[in-house]
């Protein structure tokens, strides 16, 4: 469990994920198509509104928005996929006997590809909104912090795959479960639309589910900064992160003790 | 052997083949009853979560330029048909590149049918099932029952169209080292277009996904036919319809060619 | 009329050449850019200048190592693939021209590359063949269940062919490469992964139907066993070229130089040295000799032991057919034919 042998795990990673480089590229280059879409979709939306200004976003904040939302979600690829199909396969197995935590061993290994693919989606889908809408007016200031919401809001989103890719050993279909939950975060997160713009019924709701931290809540920060509403994000990213790292491994342990039961 | 080849027995043996593999994909799909509901179930859910996204976005903007909800969901019934029709019946339409890269062309070619036919209609999954009931359905709800047998024109118009797209772009595998990933990607960028409003888009934007990779045409040109019907309108999508589907079947007649020829982009013993 | 027919043509190969097109792989992050657009090729003969022709009914061993062209020249064969030069024809027709005409009278297995539908059982993909090579439904029933009696899958067919035993699939893979009754039947490695009993199953199949129907069979396999068991013929390609083309009885006269005898005699062994006979082990009643056949008649030699000793157990050994062919593989190309 030593903190040098997750780094090394982390920097191996990054190493390996540039051969993921062109995967990355891939999902970055049709990131940046959605972000053509909509800027096309806000350009008309705002024309028809005199103070272009819409629940306090511009044109350009509502595009550069959906690029930090969706490099936020798309930078974690087949996490429920991958540990759903290994639950399924049995493969978990081999981890169980690991020094080192089944989840922790899978973050670290894939927080260099997410963190890789995120910055690449961030400049192909930036350059497409430039190009569309112009520059975003933000304060440099704020980019380290924004960079924590973002890791935070990719390690939720790690942690609440996680937890789907557990159950997906009891339905036996990691793929349909890892299909639904993004379709899930699309909207209920905020993704595609800030939930401001959402009934206020709805986004009362939305606010409150773990989902708008992945990735409604970072990218508002970061074409809406408010030294407060940060702080406070953080907190509740954290424990959302804790709570479902917890809940992840009570199911670990109840699926380890199952699997070994079934003779491992 | 001289009646083997008039072109109406032709069309009925191929009829037959069609029908055939039709009867022997759905058996597939029902011997595994619980993964094709869970699959029709998701593609069904997905399309549900869209047009509620849509739902919320119109609550808010009532209009798009002239387009309100309802167009929308004109939209989106005649593109949840389109890729319904063509995942169910030409299941193969986006895998055309990983047929061509895995060497399975040589199963076709061995065997006495059109290869470009016989490799679409091979695959019948069961996610497009729930493109396809759901475009059903919204259609029934959304529009009126005059305008269904457009509707249904239309979409069939659309299907044809997607799977061309389909096709164009698995036969670049032919002329191009291009893996997997890119196919599905290449599809996906080409076809999640499709199922956004068309009425945004200006200039050059306009011209090149109305002109140079025409994907308004699968959804959002039939949406605007429906909305003010005229006979023009029709007749722009049949000519489109003919001139894509024509595009796709060249390119692949000719990408296969230089296949039997031997250019080894893809060595397979 | 009878003899008319067993002298038909049934693949002709005419100074069949094909080469491909490779790629050369680039080295750097530009060159690999560039040459993504305009790639640079290398020329690979794959199939240099061969000719042989089988008539009809003959089964023909095509054996050869792994590159050697053994499969291209069966693409080109079954149409898959087209020459650059030569002229090749099945079935009376052009293989290239005439490829879907050809479909229609040829037929494939391949042992790795099975084409029933694994989730369903058998009968459906029939079915489907029957379809697909627009057979009359009529006669594809009879003809059908003919073929399901013969190969005894009755009780098979109707379970999915996922649950059916190596031997089993392969029956039912026969019968549905024999539903459309094929000229020529293309057979790749079809006793892969079986067992001794299996294998010769098959095989017994593979000479019946080749028979009764008299289907051109040409068979490849790395299974020397199959080749001798089923081919009266055998064409050994290498590097693109036929390095012999002949029976195997032939191959086995003229590779085949040592025997391997043990003796077991009831009285005092009589024997006198020769040349040619190198002895191995002799004791009073025992006798373990290599022969030389190229310098001794093994005829004449074992007439000779059998007149002047009262033998009690006998056993010849030749050299396993694989150690021929291994030679064979390494001698060079002679360009010869028939």
């Amino acid at each position: 469990m030593s903190i040098s042998k997750y780094y090394f795990i982390t920097k191996t990673n990054f190493k390996n994920s540039f051969a993921y480089f062109y995967d990355s590229l891939f999902s970055a280059i049709f990131i940046a198509l959605i972000v053509f879409v909509f800027a096309n979709i806000w350009t008309v939306v705002f024309r028809a509104n005199p103070t272009g200004v819409i629940n306090g976003f511009t044109l350009q904040s509502m595009v550069w928005y959906l690029v930090v939302t969706e490099a936020i979600l798309t930078s974690q690829g087949r996490i429920i996929i991958q540990i759903g199909n290994e639950m399924i396969t049995g493969e978990i197995a081999n981890y169980l006997n690991k020094p080192y935590n089944y989840l922790f061993y899978k973050y670290f290994s894939t927080i260099g590809s997410s963190i890789t693919t995120f910055l690449i989606t961030i400049l192909v889908g930036g350059l497409t909104a430039f190009i569309f809408v112009g520059p975003v007016q933000i304060n440099p200031i704020i980019l380290p912090l924004i960079a924590i919401s973002c890791l935070l809001g990719i390690t939720l989103h790690f942690t609440l795959m996680s937890v789907l890719g557990i159950f997906a050993l009891w339905i036996e279909d990691a793929h349909s479960l890892a299909w639904l939950y993004q379709k899930v975060v699309l909207v209920i997160g905020g993704t595609l639309a800030p939930l401001d713009i959402f009934p206020a019924w709805l986004s009362a709701i939305c606010l409150v589910l773990p989902f708008s931290f992945i990735t409604y809540y970072p990218a508002k920060l970061f074409v809406l900064f408010n030294l407060n509403e940060f702080i406070q994000v953080t907190i509740i990213q954290i424990a959302w992160i804790v709570g479902a790292i917890i809940f992840a491994q009570i199911l670990f342990k109840v699926i380890s003790k199952r699997v070994s039961i079934n003779g491992g | 052997m001289a009646a083997k080849n008039t072109i109406t027995h032709k069309l009925i043996s191929n009829i037959k083949v069609f029908w055939a593999y039709l009867i022997i994909n759905l058996k597939t799909i029902l011997e595994y009853k619980t993964s094709s509901i869970i699959q029709f179930i998701a593609m069904f859910f997905n399309d549900i979560v869209w047009i509620s996204f849509w739902w919320i976005f119109f609550a808010k903007f009532p209009l798009i330029n002239d387009w309100t909800y309802h167009d929308l969901l004109i939209l989106w019934s005649i593109g949840a048909m389109g890729y319904g029709l063509s995942g169910v019946f030409l299941g193969n339409r986006h895998l055309i590149g990983d047929i061509i890269v895995q060497g399975k062309l040589d199963y076709y070619l061995a065997l006495p049918k059109n290869v470009l036919f016989h490799s679409l209609i091979t695959r019948m999954p069961a996610s497009p099932f729930g493109d396809l009931v759901f475009g059903i359905i919204l259609a029934i709800l959304t529009l009126q029952t005059t305008q269904l047998p457009l509707f249904l024109l239309l979409a069939i118009m659309a299907t044809l169209i997607l799977s061309s797209f389909g096709v164009i772009i698995g036969s670049l595998s032919f002329f191009f080292q291009n893996s997997e990933k890119m196919n599905t990607t290449l599809w996906n960028m080409a076809v999640g277009l499709t199922l956004y409003p068309t009425n945004v888009y200006e200039g050059l934007a306009k011209i090149v996904l109305f002109v140079i990779i025409p994907v308004g045409f699968v959804a959002g040109v039939p949406t605007e036919i429906i909305r003010s019907p005229s006979i023009e309108g029709i007749a722009t999508m049949a000519f489109v319809t003919l001139v894509i589907g024509l595009i796709a079947i060249i390119l692949f007649y000719t990408g296969l060619k230089r296949y039997e020829s031997g250019n080894l982009l893809y060595v397979n013993s | 009329m009878f003899k008319q027919e067993k002298s038909i043509e049934m693949v002709s190969v005419t100074n069949l050449s094909k080469s491909f097109k490779l790629r050369t792989p680039q080295k750097g992050l530009a060159n690999k850019f560039f040459r993504y657009f305009k790639p640079q090729y290398r020329e690979l003969k794959a199939v240099n200048n061969i000719s042989f022709s089988l008539k009809k009914g003959e089964i023909v061993g095509f054996i050869g190592p792994n590159g050697a062209g053994k499969s291209t020249t069966l693409k080109i064969l079954s149409g898959i693939l087209f020459p650059d030069g030569g002229k090749v024809t099945v079935c009376g027709l052009d293989s290239q021209k005439n490829r879907k005409e050809l479909a229609y009278r040829i037929g494939t297995i391949f042992g790795q590359k099975p084409q029933l539908w694994f989730h369903l059982p058998a009968i459906d993909t029939f079915n489907l063949f029957s379809r697909i090579y627009e057979l009359d439904q009529k006669e594809y029933k009879k003809r059908r269940d003919y073929l399901v009696k013969r190969f005894e899958i009755e009780d098979i067919i109707t379970q999915p062919v996922r649950k059916l035993s190596l031997g089993q699939r392969m029956r039912c893979e026969f019968v549905l490469a024999l539903l459309h009754k094929p000229e020529v039947l293309f057979l790749d490695e079809p006793t892969i992964g079986m067992d001794v009993v299996i294998k010769k199953t098959i095989r017994e199949l593979i000479k019946q139907i080749n028979k009764e129907e008299r289907v051109t069979v040409i068979l490849t396999s790395h299974d020397m066993g199959d080749v001798e068991d089923i081919c009266e013929r055998v064409i050994v390609i290498n590097h693109g070229e036929i390095i012999y083309d002949d029976s195997l009885k032939k191959i086995k006269e003229k590779y085949v130089t040592k025997k391997i005898v043990r003796l077991q005699t009831n009285k005092p062994l009589v024997f006198t040295k020769r040349e040619g006979i190198k002895v191995i082990k002799k004791t009073e009643f025992e006798l373990e000799a290599e022969i030389d056949t190229t310098k001794v008649s093994f005829n004449k030699l074992a007439a000779g032991f059998f007149d002047k000793n009262d033998i009690e157990d006998v056993t010849i050994e030749e050299p396993p057919i694989e150690d021929i062919i291994e030679k064979i593989y390494k001698e060079k190309p002679k360009n010869s034919h028939k």
